[in-house]
């Protein structure tokens, strides 16, 4: 990768000694040290756990714009991009579009299944299930483990109902899940079998739902398909329905667990909620701002253009390019004490769920899921704790998703 | 003209007869828009989504009671589709962070 553009400041945009990325969580239950000092450069060369180098965009300003820029494709099958993994393609697919106009055709498709009116409707059932959820839990072993107890099954089973998935199923896709989303934890191998084994159960579930469709996203999904293959192709149908299945729980679930263990670990927070749990909505997003699930490595990028950024660092054409949602979110231009956790932050515009046309479709669903979560755990078990050191609890390594593997907690 | 100027002034021709000379003034695009539901959650009484979930503004001078809550909402939007203008000026979002 050639760097020779100068910055201002004098340095070539990312041209120092590249450091690792994703960051290391140290320590785990704060904001991440080395995101202090990053913004002193608009672009940082990152090494990928691939060992290919990317180029880490720091500032919000830039995060936010480039966001929306058409001159970052997301086709990241093209030659000579940076991969994520050595051992694992990701969400590399060269018979998917991601740039406009055949993603804006497909996601507009999906889109109107998550708008406020829509996602408010699944409020109740949301809260159901969450009730039933801690029922269990509450007649269950003590300790119990809140990513298992209630974390990872809440925003599994609401996504079930949604796409019309057989919750039964579970056991089998997350495992496959799991393996599809392995970064370094899996071998390739291993990781190929998931890959395959998951394809085939979503065109198993495709096929098993064209015949007998129902009133769910799947269903409503093929029937576009069916009527019209220029609106939705097969391929296309597939990809989309397993991508909505896995971010539709693995990051809200990974949000559940990481952000409840802060809370419970900042007892003085906590003590603040429990007492008005009216601030529930605004501490979601401030845990959601503070970035407790994952890095930006998702936010792959291919520069089809030389990009000037705020500062006049120059990204040229060719870069791969990695947007820091994480560093964005701790900007001291934007956020006022960016590494104090704020529970009652207002103006909290964080770059999590990215910005631009492909901000996340979810969004509005992750948010309520989160919000009925968090009120009902904490509304219900006032009495809830960690039964260890949050300090001590272990981050998931190796994976796309960076939350805590096991949340022992008592009542 | 300053950057700022030319903005604004392209934002008037897009939005045709509405007149955003006086007053609260609320506009959308819904063309751009990318269905975050954050207008809608913020002041659901001056922005609703159609079928496909883009934005529509329900009331493009809502009382001063609900001016903060629109502005945050033009703040937040993931897209800038929404913007506000008060006595013919942008007040949200911030027009220069358009302009890095």
């Amino acid at each position: 990768m050639t760097t020779t553009n100068p910055s201002p400041t004098g340095a070539p945009a990312g041209r120092a000694a590249p450091v690792r990325y994703p960051f290391p969580w140290t320590p785990p239950m704060e904001i991440p040290e080395v995101l202090r000092a990053l913004r002193e450069r608009a672009v940082v060369r990152v090494t990928l756990p691939s060992g290919d180098t990317a180029l880490l965009v720091t500032r919000y300003v830039d995060v936010r714009s480039l966001f929306a820029d058409h001159r970052l494709s997301r086709n990241i099958a093209r030659p000579g991009v940076a991969r994520i993994s050595a051992d694992n393609e990701l969400f590399v697919d060269p018979n998917i579009d991601p740039d406009p106009p055949a993603h804006t055709r497909v996601r507009g498709l999906v889109t109107k299944a998550f708008t406020a009116r829509r996602v408010e409707k699944l409020r109740p059932m949301a809260q159901r299930i969450a009730d039933d959820l801690l029922d269990a839990m509450a007649e269950g072993p003590r300790p119990a483990d809140l990513n298992e107890a209630y974390a990872f099954p809440l925003p599994i089973k609401v996504i079930c109902i949604l796409l019309g998935v057989p919750p039964e199923d579970m056991v089998t896709f997350r495992r496959l899940v799991d393996g599809f989303l392995s970064v370094t934890k899996l071998p390739p191998e291993e990781v190929g079998v998931c890959r395959r084994d998951l394809w085939k159960y979503l065109g198993d579930l495709i096929e098993a739902k064209r015949t007998s469709p129902g009133g769910d996203l799947i269903s409503e999904l093929i029937r576009v398909r069916d009527e019209d293959d220029n609106r939705l192709n097969e391929h296309e149908l597939r990809f989309w329905v397993q991508g909505l299945l896995i971010a539709g729980y693995v990051t809200t679930a990974s949000q559940i667990g990481a952000g409840t263990a802060v809370l419970l670990h900042r007892r003085d927070l906590l003590e603040q909620i429990k007492a008005d749990l009216s601030l529930v909505p605004t501490a979601v997003e401030e845990l959601l701002r503070t970035q407790i699930m994952g890095s930006s490595i998702g936010t792959m990028r291919y520069a089809v253009a030389d990009i000037e950024l705020s500062d006049g660092t120059v990204i040229p054409a060719g870069s791969s390019v990695l947007l820091s949602e994480e560093s964005a979110n701790v900007d001291e231009a934007v956020f006022p004490e960016p590494f104090t956790l704020d529970i009652r932050r207002t103006e909290n515009h964080h770059m999590t769920f990215g910005a631009g046309l492909h901000y996340c479709v979810g969004a509005a669903l992750a948010r309520m899921e989160l919000q009925v979560a968090t009120e009902t755990l904490l509304r219900r078990f006032p009495g809830i704790h960690l039964t260890v050191d949050g300090a001590t609890l272990p981050r998931a390594l190796g994976g796309f998703m960076e939350g805590f593997t096991q949340i022992p907690v008592d009542w | 003209m300053s950057p700022v100027d030319a903005q604004t002034r392209a934002v008037k021709t897009d939005i045709g007869g509405t007149d955003i000379e006086t007053g609260f003034r609320v506009v959308a695009d819904t063309h751009s828009c990318a269905v975050s539901s954050l207008c809608v959650y913020r002041a659901a009484a001056v922005f609703d989504q159609d079928d496909d979930g883009h934005v529509t503004v329900l009331d493009p001078s809502p009382p001063p009671a609900l001016h903060e809550d629109v502005r945050r909402a033009a703040r937040s939007c993931p897209t800038r589709s929404i913007r506000v203008f008060e006595n013919g000026v942008q007040t949200a979002p911030d027009p220069a962070a358009d302009n890095h």
